[in-house]
């Protein structure tokens, strides 16, 4: 006999919240598929490969509560390594003409798309785990200056080392085949990894450790340990987010992959809420929806204003700059989504927000 | 040997400038747990009134390029720092990251994003030649000027009230806060010095490299945080050695990278500094938790 | 002076008071004792504007007051924080100069320096020693010495006594005694009870549950069956000593 009071807190726990999460990623690529023109499509397509980043970028940060300015750049490796692997044989002589020897089986290497993009995630992860000693047992301000570290390093790698990534130039011959089912799919894979994580042992550990007021100095063992799981896995999705990426933009460059891009995936984060996995999807919708209306009123196709280039962003930034003002928590306050039938009060995902009413010692807010 | 004259010299103007763009930042932290992204900017704001003020007098240019910079300093603070005082470090980095892009587009929307020329001075451009070494007029005024301005903080953060006054709040703002010293004067204050620092780095920065973009802050005030991290966070002598060594080995990459290596100084320069991290994450002058 | 009306203060989810009221008049000497926990500290913090209060009222020489750190240095109310707090990378000297930040003018400030000096000698001698090297109870009388430059009306303490060895206990209530002299009105937390409602003209008890159940004189609460053993024996670990 099944215990139903049981099975019923189990699917709470642990079902409720990624089934509906992918339910939503499910809804919004039917609804787009039926209805959604070109534009639309390309438009939900590209949020879709946002949520993977965000939902990566969540893994870590939201659970380990140490925000990382560098995640792009796991997405950078994947996206090459998904161009290595997935140029065709033919054309790589001619997109790399200048590869050294020593890494001419990079031309010789082919895979196809899901064996890249695994590959892209594991290469991502891997370079994660070589790092990690270097990241995870700083404490949050130190640690997120680090990871700004990592971005400049690999940008400045890849943007120079133009025999082998083709530098400042763009992309070609990746084939452009991710579709919006790619994306969903995509999105609907990283909410269950990201899930997965933050509800094991080392997720509620991480996210315990998070409101304690750590020191300025350097973390204990155990945290490491758990937070390097937290960070690997991150850079898995982020890898894998990469590849996904050039396959709908194939034509990118290494400027993809800094700071614009860290800092909307910084922001959509943030501003759904840094503490939960539902709040990295509602930021990267809102924030996808906001900026591509925003870019309409830039090139004047809403309102008969134009407005110059850079006024999406700011406003973007605006936007993330009220948001920490006035709702640091972010759109979801750090909340899953609820259970239906709870009423108020009940927070669903375990995920807790930070004690407040002692009006100075605000801790960590966000 | 000339040459290696003439490279410490190089090593020790970037050593000065950014030790004095660290102990801006390190200031900013200390009397408000900010690390500022949005430090950058400054150096931003004081380029391109470089680049507008560059036909007048040096002296004109010169002061013009303090006003701009400490005008920008003390409006971030006013307008978007000071209510958000009192939140945690976290949030404030955030914000300032939410500032810096805010300031970056505002200056694309006026300057457009090409990066635009400044023309030398011609009594900078000039060589010391002593013996067979020739020293960068530039340099050794950039070594003389930034020894000079971080001695005189130093100075002021001993001698004066207000010095005083921003180091108790360094250490314990809020009792500071309960003894009644003024908050809001001591953190403009705090900007203002960060504002004259970075207008000085950013002056011999810029003539140093000809060239100002809406992007030119970037790269050196995400040196400034590392080096302030490598120096401790929450140590202003540990600020300014921090940002020292690090300019300096700036300086000896440049030197010492073989040319086909050279595009790649701040691959190494950020993997030297991530190394230092790893090996004392405290950093070398190590700050007991303060409190806000 | 100050009237403290059935306050409630939350910290996070925990109600730290519910409802405490506390009164103190000019010259006075008022002690708050309890156990630890209990919530007296943060009495001093509401009033101080630390924390903030959820419901309740605050009366300051008769007027309504809205606690704020700065408001209430500015009214004269100076606080003596638990773990003293001072500033360990500024001299002794130093320390008692941004206590001096308030008063008016540098002849104020120097002249009310002094008089610090002649009540603790031992800081005239470590002025220029940073405060961070002083001795436990030396950094005792340094916090104290810095809160009375100001001249304050109300001196707010949160458990002086705590870490001093007993020869030092006893110079503290000692110089705290004297104030009275000076007509400064004081609020005194504290664990050790004997040597507080001894010293007080009026003490106040606080329960667990973060309000204030007992008050009186030294002898009406010594008349309170059991508070001698409930209070005298458990914070002095036995001894019912006097103060």
């Amino acid at each position: 006999m099944i215990d139903r009071q049981a099975a019923v807190g189990v699917l709470r726990r642990y079902v409720w919240v990624p089934a509906a999460l992918i339910g939503a990623v499910g809804l919004a690529w039917v609804i787009t598929a039926i209805y959604g023109d070109l534009v639309v499509t390309r438009v939900v397509t590209l949020a879709l490969l946002h949520t993977v980043w965000v939902v990566g970028l969540f893994a870590y940060s939201g659970n380990s509560g140490m925000m990382s300015f560098g995640h792009v750049s796991f997405a950078a490796l994947g996206a090459y390594a998904t161009a290595y692997l997935t140029i065709p044989a033919g054309l790589k002589p001619t997109v790399f003409p200048d590869m050294p020897g020593y890494l001419s089986w990079l031309l010789d290497i082919q895979a196809s798309f899901p064996v890249a993009l695994l590959v892209s995630g594991l290469v991502a992860a891997l370079f994660a785990l070589v790092l990690a000693p270097a990241i995870v047992r700083l404490a949050p301000l130190q640690g997120a200056i680090a990871t700004l570290s990592l971005l400049i390093i690999v940008h400045t790698v890849l943007n120079n080392w133009t025999e082998v990534t083709r530098g400042q130039s763009t992309m070609i011959g990746v084939p452009a085949d991710l579709g919006l089912g790619g994306a969903a799919i995509g999105a609907m894979g990283a909410i269950a990894i990201a899930w997965a994580l933050t509800s094991s042992g080392a997720g509620l550990r991480l996210r315990a450790s998070r409101e304690d007021a750590i020191p300025a100095r350097a973390v204990g063992v155990a945290i490491g340990r758990e937070r390097t799981v937290a960070w690997v896995t991150s850079a898995f999705i982020l890898g894998v987010g990469g590849g996904m990426y050039t396959h709908f933009v194939p034509t990118f460059n290494p400027d993809q992959f800094f700071l614009a891009a860290t800092f909307t995936i910084v922001a959509m984060l943030i501003i759904g809420g840094m503490k939960s996995l539902t709040g990295a999807l509602v930021g990267a919708a809102t924030l996808s929806a906001l900026s591509e209306v925003l870019r309409r009123v830039e090139s004047g196709h809403i309102g008969e204003l134009g407005l110059p280039a850079g006024s999406a962003e700011l406003m973007l930034a605006l936007f993330l700059l009220l948001m920490l003002g006035f709702r640091p928590r972010g759109l979801t306050g750090g909340r899953e989504v609820p259970w239906p039938g709870l009423l108020a009060g009940r927070r669903g995902g375990g995920v807790l927000g930070a004690p407040r009413g002692v009006r100075r010692e605000r801790r960590s807010e966000t | 040997m000339a040459e290696v004259v003439q490279h410490v010299v190089d090593a020790l103007s970037l050593g000065g400038i950014y030790a004095a763009l660290t102990l801006g930042l390190g200031l900013l932290f200390s009397v408000m747990r900010l690390v500022n992204f949005a430090y950058g900017e400054l150096i931003m704001a004081g380029a391109f009134a470089m680049y507008l003020l560059q036909d007048t007098p040096l002296l004109v240019l010169v002061a013009g390029t303090l006003a701009v910079t400490i005008g920008v300093a003390l409006v971030t603070e006013r307008v978007a720092f000071r209510p958000l005082r009192g939140v945690d470090p976290m949030t404030l980095l955030l914000a300032s990251f939410a500032v810096s892009v805010m300031l970056q587009n505002g200056a694309r929307m006026v300057f457009g994003p090409i990066a635009k020329g400044v023309a030398p001075y011609p009594f900078l451009e000039q060589d010391l030649i002593i013996g067979s070494v020739r020293i960068s007029v530039l340099d050794l005024t950039g070594v003389v000027l930034t020894a000079a301005l971080i001695g005189a903080v130093a100075v002021m953060l001993q001698k004066t009230v207000l010095g005083m006054q921003i180091r108790a709040a360094a250490e314990d703002a809020e009792m500071a806060d309960l003894l009644g010293v003024k908050a809001n004067r001591v953190i403009a204050a705090a900007f203002a010095i960060a504002g004259v620092l970075a207008a000085v780095a950013t002056l011999i920065l810029i003539f140093q490299q000809g060239a100002v973009s809406v992007t030119v802050g970037f790269l050196p005030v995400l040196i400034a945080f590392v080096a302030v991290v490598v120096g401790g966070l929450g140590s202003l002598p540990g600020a300014a050695l921090g940002g020292l060594l690090i300019g300096a080995t700036t300086g000896l990459l440049d030197a010492a990278l073989p040319t086909d290596l050279a595009p790649f100084r701040d691959a190494f320069l950020f993997s030297i500094m991530m190394a230092l991290l790893v090996i004392r994450p405290q950093g070398l002058v190590p700050q007991k938790e303060a409190r806000v | 002076m100050l009237e403290v009306s059935d306050i409630h203060v939350h910290y996070g989810s925990v109600h730290a008071l519910q409802g405490a009221s506390v009164r103190v008049d000019a010259a006075e000497i008022v002690g708050l004792v309890g156990h630890n926990g209990v919530g007296k500290s943060t009495v001093l913090r509401a009033v101080t504007g630390l924390v903030s209060i959820a419901q309740g009222e605050i009366k300051y020489r008769g007027a309504g007051f809205d606690p704020s750190p700065a408001r209430a240095i500015h009214e004269g109310i100076a606080y003596v924080p638990e773990d003293r707090r001072i500033f360990t990378n500024l001299s002794v000297a130093e320390n008692l100069r941004i206590g001096a930040t308030t008063l008016d003018s540098r002849a104020a400030a120097r002249k009310a320096i002094e008089r610090e000096y002649d009540r603790f000698p031992v800081l005239r001698d470590m002025a220029e020693r940073t405060a961070g090297d002083l001795s436990g109870g030396q950094q005792q009388m340094l916090t104290i010495a810095r809160a009375l430059v100001a001249g304050p009306r109300l001196l707010l303490l949160d458990e002086p006594s705590l870490g001093l060895a007993p020869l030092m206990v006893a110079e503290l209530f000692e110089t705290l005694a004297a104030l009275r002299h000076e007509r400064v009105t004081v609020l005194l937390v504290e664990q050790n009870v004997a040597k507080t409602i001894a010293l007080a003209d009026r003490s106040y008890v606080m329960l667990p549950g973060g309000r204030v159940t007992l008050e009186g004189t030294r002898a009406e609460l010594e008349a309170i069956p059991d508070f001698r053993r409930h209070y005298l024996q458990v914070s002095n670990g036995g001894a019912l000593a006097d103060g």
